[in-house]
């Protein structure tokens, strides 16, 4: 008996070293200095002649020295197409390049408007690349947002990751602009992409607002204040400040987090929708109320006029989205093709611009902090 | 006696074996095959596939109610005669050795596509098959343990995959019905690839050590198989929503990549960790079926040459015939309807001669 289980014990061990064998013959193994890994991809294209353009990618990698440090270096590949870039971006090349741990990916302004279907075709493609990469849209070229210093972090991508990551806590901004998130909103029904604009001012990146997709291409960029609004129509459980103020030293600021719920209802041919937004939130500084700590028609009177006043905002907003972007980026018609059906050709960017819809916002105050100095 | 005893398999064996051969690799791209038909309700179209497995269930629980230590080879050379017995045994050979090369190939594409790019397709058809001989060698008895080990892995899958509730949203599988009936139907269609191999049970009844639990076992193999299939297209459709659930090959493993846990980037590495596992499984088993088939032809198949023979056909015709997706495909469609056509028709063949006959143990004269 135990003879024979020592031959099985054998004829394991020996399968799963012929196992390995075969699979690794003809396969170099390289040490982590001998390659690089990509940490930021970035998308930019240019004019060669009124017909033709070049893509222009920069790439931004990890460089590890035998030391132990780290470096970052930018290489750019160019071609006429995708595939032609990448082929030429190895001819500046000394090593063996790694994907699969890239951080963000920026797309510049002219190439986000000429379309971004082969980036996302590329994307999807890919077996090595992360589907976990936060997107963006820049202003001017990409290679100066992946090239720029910034003090304390290794590479321009480190920083940037946490500037989009961390964008949810306040803003109304949402988690929602990873690569993943981009193949399932810009291709369904009644959906469309929305992602963080950046821009570099004063040396350091910001996020200035939103550009607004139809379908796969950039439509327009709306700054932060109207992206604030369009974030809490959009999104559902995102958080952000809202404030009224009657003059410089009189105002109150609360911080809420916001619930949307859709109606969508058909009537003939018209569809209207109803937009309610729950908001709960605390009051983080109050110089216009005097008596809310005690008074409950005092904060009543709060709750009616935040509301009212978001209420307006808010109004304003989807009617210049309504007549000037003309696009549906609160994805309200995938609410009307989950309730009327789907696949009927229908254009809901065409059929969202020219219906009513309607907002209702109610606002309370949960906490007021510590006191009411 | 004890030796006897110990070959047997427990009702949870019999579940587990079923359950194994049903769910291979391809169920990942399950969502894919009905949404084409179905849209937003082939999750409906998944469960009314279940229809299929379920008749064969029932089959099996009649003919083996009549003929416990039988098993069909057996059976249809006692009614068809020698001669039209064995033809239609070859056959019933042939019906699950189509699955066979399908099987490998798609578990290279996806261990290419997801995990070793860097290997030549004869490298991992090699160490593919030297699995499965080898637990396919040791006997029915090992490859129920394993298949048993398996269902921990579907298990994982199936509670891990909840976490995707929080990332998709009810309106991408509404309407309910908005598709019409005929289209669910027309979708439930495309799901027989995935419940096809079920007829295995026709070799394995004679192996319960008891032969009254069989009912219960089965019938759980295929409420757990009709269950698993119906979760992974809702909730692949949940998440992704109609539109994309075509732009992708594996559908499922693309719906694991929205889930963001720290240190694993996302779920799908562990995702095709358990499930590569699940497809060296259905391997095992369809190399046991096969080389247990064609024992009956000739008792000196199931020696160890046959084994490493069979392997070598196996990837001889894989390597040749089914180089790539589309190649495999349009041939899968060819085979799995001669297989589950002629599968169908001998067990109701077989079945309708046992009741009129009222042949067997406790039937009616």
């Amino acid at each position: 008996m135990n003879n024979k289980h020592n031959k099985k014990v054998y004829l394991v061990t020996i399968i799963i070293i012929i196992i390995y064998a075969i699979s690794m013959i003809g396969i170099d193994v390289v040490p982590i200095e001998e390659v690089d890994v990509i940490n930021g991809v970035s998308y930019d294209i240019q004019k060669i002649s009124p017909t033709s353009i070049k893509y222009v990618f920069p790439f931004s990698f990890s460089v590890f020295y035998l030391n132990g440090k780290r470096g970052n270096r930018i290489n750019v590949g160019e071609g006429l197409t995708v595939g032609d870039s990448i082929q030429n971006r190895q001819r500046v090349m000394n090593k063996k390049f790694v994907q699969g741990l890239e951080k963000v990916f920026i797309i510049s302004e002219k190439y986000a408007s000429n379309g971004i279907r082969n980036v996302l075709d590329e994307r999807a493609r890919s077996n090595e690349a992360s589907d976990m990469a936060f997107g963006m849209v820049c202003k001017g070229n990409s290679e100066d947002f992946l090239g720029l210093k910034i003090k304390g972090y290794p590479s321009s991508s480190d920083y940037l990751q946490g500037l989009i990551d961390k964008a949810q806590q306040d803003n109304f901004f949402s988690q929602n602009y990873k690569i993943i998130d981009i193949f399932v909103r810009a291709a369904s029904e009644g959906r469309n992409v929305v992602l963080p604009y950046v821009e570099i001012r004063e040396n350091a990146i910001e996020i200035t607002g939103l550009a607004l997709f139809k379908k796969d291409k950039m439509v327009c960029k709306v700054d932060i204040e109207e992206a604030r609004l369009l974030n809490m129509l959009r999104e559902n459980d995102v958080v952000g400040t809202l404030s009224l103020e009657k003059n410089a030293k009189q105002y109150i600021d609360i911080q809420v987090s916001s619930k949307r719920k859709v109606k969508c209802e058909k009537k003939g041919d018209k569809y209207s929708f109803t937009i309610n937004l729950d908001m709960i939130g605390d009051i983080i500084t109050n110089e216009l109320y005097k008596d809310i700590k005690d008074n409950p028609q005092e904060k009543k009177k709060f709750e009616n006029e935040i509301s009212k006043k978001t209420e307006e905002q808010c109004k304003s907003f989807i009617n210049k989205m309504k007549n000037e972007y003309k696009v549906d980026s609160l994805e309200l018609g995938k609410k009307a093709a989950s309730k009327y059906g789907r696949r009927k050709g229908i254009d809901w960017n065409e059929v969202i611009c020219n219906s009513d819809i309607e907002v209702k916002v109610k606002v309370k105050v949960s906490r007021q902090g510590k006191g009411d100095y | 006696m004890v030796q006897v005893s110990k070959k047997l398999l427990t009702p949870i064996e019999i579940t587990a074996l079923l359950i194994g051969i049903m769910a291979d690799i391809n169920s990942a791209s399950a969502p894919n095959s009905v949404v084409n038909i179905a849209k937003q309700d082939g999750w409906i179209s998944a469960a009314l596939g279940a229809i299929y497995p379920l008749y064969v269930a029932f089959i099996a629980i009649y003919i083996a109610g009549r003929f416990p230590k039988d098993n069909i080879l057996i059976l249809s050379k006692k009614y068809f005669g020698n001669v039209i017995g064995t033809m239609a045994n070859f056959l019933f050979f042939l019906s699950f050795f189509s699955y066979f090369p399908s099987v490998s190939s798609t578990t290279l594409d996806v261990s290419r596509t997801y995990i070793v790019g860097f290997l030549t397709p004869l490298k991992i058809y090699i160490v593919m098959m030297l699995l499965g001989s080898y637990s396919a060698y040791k006997g029915v008895k090992v490859l129920a343990r394993v298949c048993v080990l398996n269902i921990f892995a579907f298990v994982a899958i199936i509670a891990l995959s909840f976490i995707i509730l929080m990332y998709g949203s009810l309106m991408n599988i509404m309407p309910i019905f908005g598709s019409g009936f005929m289209s669910i139907a027309k979708g439930a269609v495309g799901t027989t690839y995935d419940y096809a191999a079920m007829e295995i049970i026709f070799l394995l009844y004679p192996l319960i050590n008891d032969s009254k639990k069989l009912k219960s076992s089965v019938l759980k193999a295929v409420a757990f198989i009709c269950f698993m299939y119906t979760w992974i297209v809702f909730i692949t459709i949940y998440c992704l929503g109609i539109d994309i659930i075509p732009k992708t090959i594996w559908s499922f493993f693309s719906a694991t990549e929205s889930i963001k846990i720290e240190a694993l980037h996302n779920l799908r590495f562990l995702y095709i960790f358990l499930w590569i596992l699940t497809a060296f499984k259905t391997i095992a088993l369809l190399y046991y079926v096969c080389i247990s088939i064609l024992h009956e032809f000739h008792k000196s198949i199931g020696n160890k040459i046959s084994y490493g023979v069979l392997g070598i056909i196996v990837i001889f015709i894989t390597m040749t015939f089914f180089p790539d997706r589309l190649s495999r495909e349009s041939i899968v469609s060819v085979t799995t309807k001669f297989s589950v056509g002629f599968n169908l028709l001998y067990i109701t063949v077989i079945a309708a001669i046992i009741f009129v006959k009222k042949d067997g143990k406790g039937a009616i004269k």
